[in-house]
């Protein structure tokens, strides 16, 4: 496999487009400048505000824990759904691959007030709940399509060959396929992760009292124009993420001789 | 393995509905920066009661969720034209005035206004100006009038609000006319001054306005004095003008919604953010006026001759409101719409 | 009763989708079919006007403008992500767990933190301009803010992600042997990418294109941001109608108008790759 680093140039240069932003707000993290106009010197007081600061942990929090739920919620529906259309034969696909599709093309403001229309039609009260079902909602199809696509490269006379030699299917499955899908579950999981991070509209109107989320408070915070705290917050929340590639890079050390 | 799946949510919810049977709290629907926590914790100690607070960024999103029926705050924040679209959907609850006995601080200036002649459903908290903020360095002479921002020395380093209302208030306002005019014809003869000047315009832009002045993307900008206020902070040279023409005046209110737990709780919050010092901490923490005239001798000296923090009967008088309009919504819309798709 | 395998790991996505997305939507169609409410909102009361009106000239370049902006927007996020897929997909397994990650790490900051970042890196007084004069390039600062070009960019930055991972999720699973045998069979190494990895590729790059296509129409941050919200854009006239307008029925109407333009688009590509496939 001959590797070019042109090839690998592009792909950096890629990445630090894509890390520009971030390295920009970690500086300004630090600016004693409240508006990210200009330097005016180094401070960690944004940082000691923003421990302090009760009302962004909490709607970190919320984030936080609807986007995980979703994430798991949605990965787990939006697999199976794919897994299932994809290796069997089925009378009406399109109608059922239409379902799955239709989140992706709808536009977000229209989910969230029939969202805020069904929920008080059943009677719902709104909060967590409302706002976990919501998110999971809108982030299936995005794991369905990334499962789909990668299936179709698939050569299913792989799972008949394992069958063959004696495997059940639920064997054939899990040794053969889901390994080789294992990239797609993954990458559409971290996907609904960040989506449902960045979700506004339907966050705003599907929640309640004390289970705003952050993008609804950084949106109400623009009024006043990006506080640093919210930069400290997202340098923070970045080191985080970071930490688990680090982890991961270390533990996939011992896997990849297996492969 | 199926009801482990849904076992995230079956706990979530059961969660979210355990969360509201707590009694001892009031529910604050509010802008963001609209308040300080120190009184909250103040009240805290005075009450028992917890003050919970959640944002909104906008008057017209605050209005769907309501009309939604999503419910549970205990105290919305509206602006005045908002008050009387939500008074007339049958959103608010009356108030029961006797238990806000500091009201008696609020001038009379801004009680019995155009939207709530008896206020039965609100309160004032904050009020603002709508004019011309600019950097005293770069607009020389300093702007008198709305002409300031249609004038092509300044062309790409002009910036105006993005609100369908403002900037038609505007144009009608310098027209001479009236903000609140349905007249088709009126609106049309406004839209067209509006379109010459978009060649100017640099943004259209309500959240960052003073981002954009601070880092000289723009000098000259449509804005609320409440953000020049508190940009002055970061560069001495930005300045506020009140227009010739009048300018606008905007009152943000407490209120409570019929849908609201603990309207008690609410009314004691109501009445303890009518405290002369709070009020005056409110001033210093967001940049905005006051209408709590027991609040005015309490603040620095600087801040009182600052006609848009404290009242001066000169501004008050040429100020104007901006109301809703009711059914010539649509016409204020198409008109916006066809400023924009062009 | 026995219920067939297949049917029995779609139940539970297909339930789940057909409670909490068609019904919502269902309530959105009626809406749409319904009467503006006296202050604003709906009233349960049947109208179809709200149909007609989407016809308006008045509408025509708001969507012209949001669908050249859609596809322009993913054309270049076909050619950007291309490399780097590529790079990635060739990557040593490790590695590729890794890279995948980093791809996605930006996109866990909020959307409006970083395009604040880009109206620094962009504006007068910002990063680009700051370099350039620092470094003797340019003196007088470039206007690069606030225009049709910083939206461009913007949404490409945004969508990157989207066009990437289901592109390199779908070059993982290439055989290099293929590319490798082309190339003993005397193909120049162009050729060897138009004939063997292209077409390899396409699940991945129509599953991209659609996820980026499909969720740029609807976006408002990005022109409000960086475009300064001079030119609307469908995501723009929706917001407007059912927020400030209160026109929940007109609201309603424009956003199923859209679902049924792009729904129309992507199927018929979708029933076309079935078909070549």
């Amino acid at each position: 496999m001959k590797r070019s680093p042109a090839l690998a140039a592009a792909g950096v240069a890629t990445l630090v487009f894509l890390y520009l932003p971030i390295l920009i707000l970690i500086v300004f993290s630090f600016n004693a400048s409240r508006y990210g106009a200009a330097w005016h010197g180094f401070t960690l007081d944004w940082y000691r505000r923003l421990l302090e600061n009760k009302s962004i942990l909490a709607s970190t929090e919320n984030s936080l824990l609807i986007a995980s739920c979703a994430c798991v919620l949605s990965t787990l529906l939006g697999t199976l759904a794919a897994v299932a259309q994809g290796r069997f034969a089925w009378k009406r696909l399109g109608l059922l691959e239409g379902m799955f599709f239709l989140p992706i093309v709808i536009p977000e403001l229209m989910m969230a007030i029939g969202f805020l229309l069904f929920f008080g039609l059943i009677g719902l009260r709104q909060g967590l709940g409302t706002l976990i079902v919501a998110h999971t909602t809108f982030d299936v199809p995005i794991v369905w399509l990334v499962v789909r696509a990668r299936l179709k490269k698939l050569d299913p006379r792989l799972e008949d060959a394992a069958m063959d030699l004696g495997a059940t299917r639920w064997m054939a499955f899990r040794k053969v396929t889901l390994p080789l899908l294992a990239p797609a579950i993954l990458g559409g999981a971290l996907m609904a992760f960040a989506i449902s991070l960045d979700d506004f509209f339907i966050s705003f109107f599907v929640s309640g009292p004390e289970s705003t989320t952050l993008p609804v408070q950084i949106y109400s915070m623009l009024k006043f124009s990006i506080d640093p705290q919210v930069n400290a917050l997202s340098a923070a929340l970045f080191v985080a993420s970071m930490s688990l590639v680090v982890l991961a890079w270390v533990l996939q050390g011992g896997e990849s001789h297996a492969h | 393995m199926r009801i482990k799946r849904f076992l995230p949510v079956v706990a979530a919810a059961f969660l979210a509905a355990c969360g509201g049977k707590k009694a001892a709290q009031v529910r604050l629907f509010t802008w963001d920066s609209y308040d300080d926590p120190v009184i909250f914790a103040e009240f805290e100690k005075l009450t028992g009661l917890r003050v919970v607070v959640d944002r909104f960024a906008s008057n017209e999103e605050l209005l769907a969720k309501l009309m939604g029926g999503s419910g549970g705050y205990d105290i919305v924040v509206p602006s005045d034209y908002m008050v009387s679209v939500m008074a007339r959907q049958g959103l608010l609850e009356g108030l029961d005035l006797a238990k806000v006995p500091n009201l008696s601080n609020i001038d009379p200036r801004f009680l019995k206004l155009y939207y709530d002649p008896e206020n039965r459903y609100s309160v004032p908290y904050l009020w603002g100006i709508s004019g011309i903020g600019y950097d005293s360095d770069q607009v020389k002479p300093a702007p008198t009038g709305w002409d300031a921002l249609f004038d092509p020395k300044y062309k790409g380093r002009i910036s105006l609000m993005n609100d369908q209302r403002e900037v038609f208030s505007m144009a009608l306002q310098k027209l001479g006319k009236s903000p609140n005019s349905p007249d088709p014809a009126l609106l049309e003869k406004a839209k067209a001054l509006l379109v010459d000047q978009k060649k100017l315009v640099k943004t259209y832009n309500s959240e960052s306005i003073p981002l954009l002045l601070i880092s000289g993307e723009v000098v000259i900008a449509h804005s609320w004095a409440g953000e020049v206020n508190r940009a002055m902070q970061d560069k001495s040279s930005l300045r506020f003008a009140i227009p010739k023409e009048g300018g606008f005046i905007f009152q943000d209110n407490l209120c409570i919604p019929k849908s609201a737990p603990n309207k008690e709780g609410a009314l004691k919050l109501v009445d303890f953010l009518l405290r002369p010092e709070n009020a005056a901490r409110l001033v210093q923490k967001t940049g905005f006026g006051t209408p709590n005239k027991s609040a005015w001798p309490l603040l620095p000296e600087a801040l009182r001759k600052n006609p848009t923090l404290v009242p001066q009967d000169a501004v008050l008088k040429k100020l104007e409101w901006i109301h809703d309009v009711g059914d010539a919504a649509g016409t204020y819309d198409r008109l916006w719409t066809e400023l924009k798709a062009g | 009763m026995k219920v067939p395998l297949k049917a029995r790991l779609l139940l539970p996505a297909a339930a789940w989708m057909a409670l909490f997305q068609l019904l919502p939507l269902a309530l959105i169609v009626l809406v749409s079919v319904c009467m503006r409410g006296q202050y604003g909102g709906v009233q349960w009361r049947l109208a179809f006007g709200s149909y007609g009106r989407i016809l308006d000239p008045l509408y025509v370049p708001v969507f012209s403008r949001s669908l050249a902006q859609a596809l322009l927007a993913t054309a270049l996020c076909v050619l950007l992500s291309f490399p780097i897929s590529y790079w990635m997909a060739r990557l040593e397994k490790r590695a590729q767990g890794v890279a995948v990650l980093l791809v996605l790490i930006p996109f866990w900051t909020n959307i409006l933190v970083r395009l604040y970042a880009w109206m620094f890196i962009l504006g007068r007084t910002g990063l680009v301009n700051s370099a350039a004069a620092g470094l003797g390039l340019w003196r007088d600062p470039l206007e690069m803010l606030f225009s049709q070009k910083s939206v461009l960019l913007g949404l490409v930055y945004g969508h990157l992600p989207f066009m990437i991972l289901p592109l390199y999720a779908a070059l993982e699973k290439i055989d290099w042997g293929l590319v490798d045998a082309a190339r003993d069979l005397y193909a120049s190494p162009a050729q060897a990418f138009l004939k063997v990895v292209l077409p390899l590729s396409k699940p991945g790059l129509i599953a991209g294109s659609i996820l980026v296509f499909t969720s740029i129409p609807c976006d408002f941050a990005t022109p409000d941001l960086l475009g300064g919200a001079k030119n609307m854009m469908v995501g723009n006239l929706i917001q407007q109608q059912y927020l400030v307008v209160r026109d929940w029925p007109f609201g309603s109407a424009l956003s199923l108008f859209l679902m049924a333009g792009i729904g129309v688009g992507v199927f018929a590509y979708l029933r076309q790759e079935r078909a070549a496939a």
